[in-house]
């Protein structure tokens, strides 16, 4: 897949809960599945080349580790929904720390 | 009148003039009025990376649902939580978006208003999401569950790109 020049768009949100078991015939809902989406809409992100989009595939999984992980001590890629500081300071993160 | 600093792109208007165009806030203060129901929205095109919402200055706070919060924001999208996304005009949406390119290339930043056609989804029932223990979040729509409501989009129209920040009156 040429991944050049292309402009991408990711999102990463929880699709599906499911509950566990926490004793004493108690049940409580964990995140069950997680979906990331490339390109639903036009985006604004990756414009440049294959490092920027592993950068940004990175970023996602961060995220998606975060969410299904919770109980284990979750990710350095905090919850950035609606917050593009946010998203811009993840982003950095992982070209700091994984390039 | 048309203001100076506007790029009004005045020959897509009103792809369906006759419907009403409510506006961000006014689908959020009531949003389970509107579930699953084609309607016609206008707000400020935000994003970046990770997906585009539509807000409204006229209620810039958040989306509350008891103690918890989201962004007070429509996220947008074209794929249905709810079923198979309705049939989009996409020849319509290549248009407008070929309009919304060459205006924002005369202009080095703005605020981009568009009203969207699609059908409005958003939670009968709110449910939480397990972030960490002890850290809940309502289980919204759109990039990182973080919008009450999203709209699926089948159309576009009346793009008008103007200043933003303090630009803005």
């Amino acid at each position: 897949m040429n991944l050049q020049k292309r402009t991408c768009f990711i999102t990463t949100k929880v699709t599906g809960l499911k509950p566990i078991d926490i004793g004493n015939g108690a049940q409580q809902w964990v995140n069950g599945t997680v979906l990331i989406t490339i390109n639903d809409l036009r985006g604004d992100f990756v414009n440049g080349d294959v490092t920027a989009s592993a950068a940004t595939l990175l970023h996602e999984l961060g995220h998606a580790y975060y969410d299904l992980s919770s109980f284990l001590g979750g990710s350095r890629i905090l919850p950035d929904g609606g917050e593009v500081n946010k998203s811009q300071n993840n982003q950095r993160l992982i070209k700091k720390d994984c390039f | 009148m048309i203001l100076p600093w506007l790029v009004a792109i005045s020959s897509l208007a009103g792809a369906e003039s006759g419907e009403h165009v409510y506006s961000v806030c006014e689908l959020l203060a009531t949003p389970h009025e509107f579930n699953q129901r084609i309607i016609r929205v206008r707000g400020i095109v935000e994003g970046g990376m990770e997906g585009a919402w539509l807000r409204d200055e006229s209620c810039p706070g958040r989306f509350r649902v008891g103690e918890r919060s989201l962004a007070m924001a429509i996220w947008l999208s074209y794929q249905s939580e709810y079923g198979s996304p309705p049939p989009r005009h996409k020849a319509h949406i290549d248009q407008v978006e070929r309009q919304i390119t060459a205006g924002q290339r005369k202009r080095t930043s703005g605020l981009l208003e568009l009203t969207y056609t699609g059908v409005f989804e958003t939670r009968s029932e709110w449910k939480l999401l397990a972030r960490r223990p002890g850290e809940t979040q309502l289980w919204g729509f759109g990039h990182q569950n973080g919008f009450p409501a999203q709209l699926v989009i089948t159309d576009e129209a009346d793009p008008v790109i103007g200043p933003a920040g303090k630009e803005r009156k």
